[in-house]
């Protein structure tokens, strides 16, 4: 078999959306057997390019030659019966159906007899494929929306491994995942590689190119910077391309003097969650919070924020004894959560300044009258900061790109003046140069005295960004730091449970 | 390549490029469709028919629209928050009812009468409003239910006849003129000036449209779904009321069966002017566009001496094309 063969090739591929060339001109090729990794910033094209690729989109010129001949796909399916297959970034399952169903969907196994659909095949292949390939056992039967990101994500890649593609297309497939979970992905993608799968990924964290990638290809602005060996470039240069300057240097978290207490959660607990968890928290500090997949901090966190409602423990917020029942009433208490999926935050139809200014509408209104110019400065601001792309306030947040959605969602969160912000993995799909801005407001806030609850799978965030990490593993806090005094390692193995074989 | 691939693939360029085209076509259709229907309507009749663009129809028209436009803005703050509302017939034929009956039967000064009609309405879809939410209905189960409930009260309270020969405080709301404005237009106007600054300008309408867009957004941003869900339906049982204080000056009178059916017309309105069906995006101003197409509609085959049977047969036809076009283009949207 030849390893240099063109699978997929792309001659000037453009693509434009009402007010933005999202794709100019591009080339592209895909060899049998590769990993061919997409870079750019929020916005710069990516997901549009390979949305066309698996037949989502439409493009506006260019042609797409699968294996020497000329294709074009009107329609997903017509690309899944090509072996592409797709997993897109905001993942299209179903969430009031089991996993099992979601993976088979519309491919269910039928039985020989009569042609119906063998449920007992459908469960035992489902739960077959995550034994296998992510080596979990999860209740296939369950409904997907009682399970969180990680998993979801999980169902999304096992449910294109089940087609048997030639063609994988990844958009940020890490992005919800921790350590564990990216390992056991890439030993799937380098399995796939040797049976001569190509695969194109998105991420926005670098090292993972150089961990599994052979070329690399830029887009900037919906152009084509280069496309390289990975082997060639280094990190610096990869940044500067994508950017187009050089890279902001990192802002050092200064050591800010922490305050007075300002939470004390006591013995929280929710069966089948977590149990006993204990916290304290002090004006000014970030606390980081980090894990595996399911070790229930999202749990916990929507616990504290009225999502959830736990069954036992006692909640302090300034020595004061809270009960909260509702995210209402976790807001007057002065805290807010940004959610782990944006999806469960964000309303797509609305534009972004109403998403941006949706937790603050009391400050926004007068006599429930909205104040617009009020809600256009307010958003105006985070749209500037963060960098909002494109910056134009009335547009609907459904047309901007999965980053550009994560900016709108975390600014929601930046400016409702709460005293205690739960950050539940706020840098999710934000390229480079907007986590910089991301953790100079999170810095600032501290340093007005607002205290902060990161939580986060990128280790070497938390350990960057927090004052204090706790480290949950099944439901515990089972370790503590303070600023400096763990690694990475410390972390993972305390993740893990402390096991000296973790399974790292 | 084989030449007869290269011919095909030119084909297909050629045809995804009028698909392209052609989408362009259905968003601007979609988005100017209704007001386009209407004036094509409108001209379609004036040809037609001599008397069709005069004042004094035209006024007419809007005297029989009043009913629908004022139903069709509220069902549209209803429809935008995820909600449906199918007892506003009924809920307008109870108010009117109970306020005329109170009137002639019990004697009460006419302009209380009046505040006795409102009062009913409003309370009547604030009820609504809470079985819904803290009943955990869903809303179409629990104003269906309220369909029937109003619809039986109403026809308990006449005993099955019209409550007729009411004092011309309350005909005027129906019949009267204003400067010579017909006072249903004014009404109609009102209700549909404060269903737009409902929905663009106040905290309730964010919240409306952010609850019919991801409710679960919507919960975890802190709003209070409850409470909005509830003062949006007591607004739509208040425009009730209106509509049937119009309703009763039109026909002199008030009756048990008084607006049976016109909780479709007014979604028909909603839906042919835009808002979607599901909840999050839309407005009141092609709301009101549907309710005037329907009333043209009407007004022109009776002007033309078409079977008032056509009128429904025509109106189905337009939601179902309106439609059409509204899913093609979500579709396309989606897609993308
Ligand atoms: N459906 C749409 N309608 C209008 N504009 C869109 C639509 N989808 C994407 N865009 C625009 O096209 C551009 C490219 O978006 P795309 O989603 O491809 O970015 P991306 O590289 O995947 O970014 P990210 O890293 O944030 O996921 C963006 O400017 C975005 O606003
Ligand atoms: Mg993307």
């Amino acid at each position: 078999m030849n390893k240099d063969k063109i699978v997929l090739k792309i001659e000037k591929l453009s693509k434009r959306f009402p007010g933005v060339q999202a794709l100019q001109s591009i080339d592209f090729d895909l060899k049998r057997g590769e990993v061919h990794v997409l870079l750019g910033e929020n916005g710069a094209g990516k997901s549009t390019l390979v949305k066309i690729l698996s037949g989502s989109l439409l493009q506006d010129s260019g042609t797409i030659f699968l294996d020497g001949e000329k294709v074009n796909f009107f329609s997903p399916e017509e690309a899944q019966n090509r072996g592409i297959a797709m997993v897109y970034q905001e993942l299209d399952l179903i969430p009031s159906i089991s996993i099992a169903e979601n993976i088979f969907l519309g491919r269910y196994p039928l039985k020989k007899l009569f042609g119906i659909i063998d449920w007992r095949q459908v469960y035992h292949e489902a739960e077959k494929i995550f034994k296998e390939n992510f080596n979990l056992e999860i209740d296939v039967r369950r409904e997907v929306k009682r399970f969180g990101v990680a998993i979801q994500q999980l169902t999304a890649i096992a449910r294109a491994l089940s087609q048997n593609p030639k063609v994988l297309i990844l958009d940020e497939p890490t992005s919800a995942l921790s350590p564990l979970e990216c390992q056991q992905l890439f030993k799937i993608i380098r399995n796939l590689k040797k049976r001569g799968v190509s695969i194109i990924f998105i991420s926005h964290r670098l090292k993972e190119t150089f961990e599994i990638g052979d070329r690399v290809t830029i887009l900037r602005n919906g152009e084509k910077v280069n496309t390289l060996l990975v082997k060639d470039v280094s990190e610096q240069d990869l940044v500067r391309m994508m950017l187009g300057r050089e890279a902001d240097k990192e802002t050092v978290r200064e050591k800010t003097s922490v305050g007075d207490e300002i939470l004390r959660v006591k013995d929280l607990t929710k069966e089948g969650m977590f149990y006993k968890c204990n916290l304290r928290l002090y004006q000014g500090e970030i606390l980081g919070i980090t894990g595996l997949m399911g070790a229930g901090r999202t749990e916990f966190a929507k616990s504290l924020f009225g999502v959830l409602n736990p069954d036992k423990g006692e909640v302090y917020i300034q020595g004061r004894r809270v009960k909260i029942r509702s995210p209402k009433d976790a807001i007057r208490a002065g805290i807010g959560y940004l959610n782990e999926n944006r999806m469960e935050g964000l309303v797509p139809f609305l534009s972004i300044a109403g998403n941006i200014t949706l937790a603050s509408l009391n400050y926004i209104c007068k006599m429930g009258l909205l104040m617009k110019d009020k809600e256009k400065s307010i958003s105006k601001r985070f749209v500037d900061e963060l960098e909002i792309h494109p910056p134009e306030l009335e547009r609907e947040v459904r047309y901007f790109s999965g980053g550009n959605q994560q900016k709108v969602a975390l600014s929601r969160w930046l400016c409702n003046r709460s005293k205690i912000l739960i950050l539940d993995e706020p840098t999710r799909g934000i390229d480079v140069g907007a986590k910089e801005e991301v953790f100079r407001l999170m810095s600032r806030l501290s340093k007005e005295g607002i205290s902060i609850i990161m939580i986060s799978s990128e280790m070497p965030e938390v350990l960057r960004m927090a004052d204090r990490i706790l480290v949950m593993h099944k439901g515990r806090f089972v370790a503590e730091y303070k600023r400096g005094e763990a690694t990475q390692e410390d972390l993972l193995l305390a993740a893990a449970g402390g096991e000296k074989n973790a399974r790292i | 390549m084989p030449e007869s691939k290269g011919s095909e693939t030119q084909v297909l360029t050629r045809i995804k490029r009028s698909i392209g085209v052609f989408s362009t076509l259905k968003f601007v259709i979609s988005r100017v469709g209704p007001l386009l229907i209407l004036l094509i309507l409108m001209f379609f009749f004036s040809v037609l028919s001599s008397s069709f663009l005069t004042v004094s129809n035209l006024l007419n028209i809007t005297r029989q629209s009043a009913v629908n436009i004022v139903l069709a803005v509220g069902m549209t703050l209803v429809i935008i928050g995820g909600g449906i509302d199918l007892s506003v017939g009924s809920l307008l034929g109870l108010s009117a009812c109970t306020g005329a009956t109170f009137v002639m039967v019990l004697g009460i000064n006419p302009l209380l009468g009046i505040l006795i009609v409102l009062a009913i309405g409003a309370s009547m879809g604030t009820v609504n409003g809470v079985v819904i939410t803290k009943g955990h209905i869903p809303d179409f189960i629990a104003t269906l239910g309220m369909m029937s409930v109003a619809r039986g009260l109403a026809l308990l309270i006449t005993g099955g006849l019209p409550v007729a020969g009411l004092p011309s405080q309350i005909t005027w709301w129906g019949i009267g003129d204003l400067y010579k404005v017909p006072v249903p237009l004014i009404l109609a106007i009102l209700v549909s000036l404060s269903g737009w600054i409902i929905l663009s300008y106040t905290k309730l309408g964010r919240c409306d449209y952010a609850i019919g867009g991801n409710k679960e957004a919507a919960r975890n941003a802190g709003i209070d779904v409850d409470i909005s869900k509830i003062k949006i339906y007591a607004i739509m049982g208040f425009f009730c009321a209106i509509g049937g204080l119009i309703e009763t000056g039109r026909i002199y009178s008030a009756n048990g069966l008084m607006g049976e059916g016109l909780e479709l017309e007014a979604i028909a309105a909603v839906v042919i002017g835009g808002t979607n069906l599901f909840g999050g995006e839309g407005g009141v101003f092609g709301s009101i566009i549907g309710a005037l197409i329907m009333g043209v509609l009407s007004n022109g085959l009776h002007l033309l001496n078409v079977s008032a049977f056509w009128h429904r047969y025509m109106v189905g036809l337009i939601i179902i094309v309106v439609v059409v076009i509204d899913q093609l283009r979500r579709r396309k949207i989606i897609a993308e």
